[in-house]
């Protein structure tokens, strides 16, 4: 078991046992760190792409079962090589660069989207003692690497000079700018009761307990997950690359590879929250069965690889379930409610944090919570219900009156 | 060698010098009033890096340079989304952005 | 945009020059100095072609490199915690604002100023105001600190401290003028409704 557990662990002493043999031992000692970190990052290119790889063929068939169809099933078992098979389609297709386009700007828009994207797995605790760098602003590295994303978009928007993929470009930037203050603000709560802003202390504050647990986490994970949804423009939000008004988005002008890199971006995208929901809120690569049975029946790496997956495939539920978004209502969900949601989970917490630790937390704490969540909920939607219904023709109800005889 | 290669406070302040310069040369000479903005926003980052230099070089510890940043960077982005209300309020009016256009003090 | 079998050459040549200097440097411990001049050519560069690029959009686009970049210095730094919010709010939100503002006004071609005696004048100004700042802040002495900082400081914690006992009035007063920028500027942009226009 713990040679399972340290599994990846191990692979990188002996990775770093080549040049530890090869170096002088004072050489050695100084490069240490660069070497390892060095390993690390490409222990990440790798597993980038082979998870978009995997998350594509995953959504086909997750997307057919939902609507009655086999999805792929000619290349492979279960077609499991059809994205081996898309992606040497992809590398083999021409790069056709429009005349009109701005032609540097087009071909940098796909790099710059990308970069963030592999970036962002740098602070992406995978298991114990599997992360690249522990960084004591996590949370802010995660904000503000993802924002870099919106440049890219701009400018792969603006280059194809092409009046959907700039309104695409323009409503992504609206989209991305608005959820991420409720993306920002339920992050806050989570660092509040870890006191720290890194990754690997937020998952283990969560030894006692998964944040989801607890009537602020909950209300966290659910707008954290959401806004996501919208950052990485999955369905029910993609009105920024809506297939049947847009046409593709931003990426209709791009073909062959560079289109790959957007798909591959996007794919990166909806994994790593998926990942960080998970590392917030459902106790990162913490074995939920550990502290009840006193040993950990799967290694680390597996839990949190099975927890994310749990969370990627909601978001292809969501893909197969739920019906586009108007871009206005869209913006009213990010500014009218998940945002002022977002701004009563700091007092939440706050009252969490005062009260006495004990079942009265629990019990006081989810009472007075779960109450005030419910009467915002109550209080926000009652107006947009209002204003949504006062708009149409209220369907009358039917009146019951006393039963005329028939005339006989 | 060993001056250019040891980065000591003066790098950052001659650093910071060369990005202001160039800032208040865009501001200058511009024509468009987005790029005066920007140009201003140059300006206010060169400052920004002479604060967070002092903060590491001559007062670790205290860390007031990087607060004052921080105050910096808040007014300059409130500067930069009033700013561009304003150039958009003036398109909107003169239907230009060109400041050599831009000669009447009322509307 | 193709480049010919010579060009490629020449910057195949350039970039593994650049390359060997590179980690040349490194391997001689001086990861410092190759951070610092790298991110400062960087930024340098993208600056001045923003100001000297003709096409607005390209140079709000080198504006959020040249942010970038600096971003980047100040982890040379060991400040943290501003380079994450550098990125976050000049990178992320002002340099898109500014790509927005370009869009929406339109890119309509102004003229460059042309190269007369108001023109050299500037580029004197500019240069002069380097060169005599430059000078006297090289040869400078500074009272520095005698311990060097610590790169594995908490500085996001230091920092909220400070926040909230020594610069608490300033901190307050920073989030007031930031809700009136969001006010003033929503009401200075917005599209008149119709019976205000009247007046």
């Amino acid at each position: 078991m713990e040679m399972i557990e340290q599994l990846f662990v191990m692979l990188k002493q002996a990775a770093l046992a080549l040049p530890q043999a090869l170096l002088p031992a004072e050489l050695y000692a100084r490069y240490e760190g660069m070497l390892s970190l060095v390993i690390g990052i490409s222990a990440i290119l790798v597993f980038a792409p082979a998870t978009m790889l995997f998350l594509t063929w995953m959504e086909r068939k997750v997307v057919a079962r939902m609507q009655k169809r086999y999805g792929p099933n000619r290349v492979g078992k279960f077609g499991a090589l059809q994205p081996f098979a898309d992606g040497i389609k992809m590398f083999m297709k021409e790069d056709i660069i429009p005349k009109a386009v701005d032609p540097l700007l087009h071909s940098l828009a796909p790099m710059v989207i990308l970069i963030p994207a592999v970036m962002i797995f740098a602070v992406m605790p995978f298991g114990k003692d599997m992360i690249l760098v522990d960084l004591n602003i996590a949370i802010l590295f995660i904000m503000s690497i993802s924002s870099i994303e919106t440049i890219a978009i701009l400018m792969a928007g603006w280059s194809s000079r092409n009046a959907y993929s700039l309104i695409s470009s323009l409503r992504a930037a609206a989209q991305v700018i608005s959820y991420e203050i409720p993306l920002g603000f339920s992050m806050v709560a989570v660092l509040m009761m870890a006191g720290s802003m890194s990754t690997l202390d937020i998952v283990l504050a969560q030894q006692g307990g998964w944040f989801v647990l607890t009537p602020w986490g909950f209300l966290g994970f659910l707008i954290f997950f959401l806004s996501g949804a919208a950052e990485v423009n999955r369905t029910p939000f993609d009105v920024p690359e809506a297939e049947s008004e847009l046409v593709a988005g931003f990426h209709t002008e791009y073909s062959g590879m560079k289109f790959g890199l957007f798909y591959m971006a996007e794919f990166l995208g909806a994994f790593a929250i998926a990942a960080f929901s998970i590392t917030f809120f459902f106790g990162g690569w913490l074995d939920p069965f550990e502290p009840l049975l006193g040993f950990a029946i799967l290694p680390s790496w597996l839990w949190f690889m099975l927890k994310t997956y749990v969370l990627v495939f909601v978001f292809f539920w969501f893909r197969g379930t739920l019906p586009r978004l108007r871009v206005d209502l869209l913006l009213n969900f990010a500014w009218k409610y998940l945002l002022p949601m977002a701004l009563l989970n700091i007092p939440i917490a706050a009252l969490w944090f005062y009260l006495p630790a004990g079942p009265i937390r629990w019990v006081a704490g989810w009472a007075i919570g779960g109450s005030l969540i419910f009467g915002m909920h109550q209080l926000l939607t009652y107006h947009r219900v209002k204003k949504l219904y006062g708009r149409y023709e209220r369907p009358s109800r039917p009146v019951v009156t006393e039963s005329v005889p028939l005339k006989s | 060698m060993n001056v250019l290669l040891e980065i000591g406070v003066q790098h950052y302040l001659v650093l910071a010098t060369a990005l202001f310069c160039i800032g208040l040369y865009g501001a200058t000479t511009s024509r468009n009033l987005i790029k005066v903005l920007m140009s201003i926003e140059l300006m206010l980052n060169a400052i920004n890096i002479n604060f967070i230099a002092f903060s590491k070089y001559v007062t670790p510890e205290a860390l007031s340079g990087q607060v004052f940043a921080i105050f910096i960077i808040t007014v300059a982005a409130a500067e930069a989304g009033v700013g561009l209300a304003v150039v958009l309020a003036i398109y909107k009016h003169f239907k230009t952005v060109d400041i050599s256009k831009i000669h009447l003090m009322k509307w | 945009m193709t480049l010919r079998f010579a060009d490629k050459l020449v910057f195949g040549l350039l970039f593994s020059a650049a390359f060997l200097l590179l980690i040349s440097l490194l391997l001689f411990n001086y990861g410092e100095a190759l951070a610092f001049y790298v991110l400062a050519t960087t930024m340098l560069l993208s600056a001045a072609g923003m100001i000297l690029v003709r096409d607005l959009i390209r140079s709000a686009f080198l504006l959020a490199l040249c942010f970038l970049a600096l971003g980047g210095l100040y982890v040379v730094l060991n400040a943290g915690f501003l380079a994450a919010a550098q990125i976050l709010i000049y990178a992320g939100a002002v340099a898109i604002l500014f790509v927005f503002g370009v869009m929406l006004t339109g890119r309509q071609h102004i003229p460059e100023h042309e190269f007369d005696f108001k023109f050299l004048t500037l580029i004197f100004v500019a240069l002069g105001f380097f060169a005599l700042l430059a000078r006297g802040l090289w040869n400078g002495t500074w009272k520095l600190s005698a311990e060097p900082a610590q790169a594995d400081l908490n500085t996001v914690a230091a920092i909220g401290e400070r926040f909230f006992s020594q610069y608490l009035l300033p901190f307050e007063i920073a989030s007031l003028i930031l809700l009136m920028a969001l006010i003033g500027a929503i009401v200075v942009a917005r599209k008149e409704p119709d019976h205000e226009r009247t007046a």
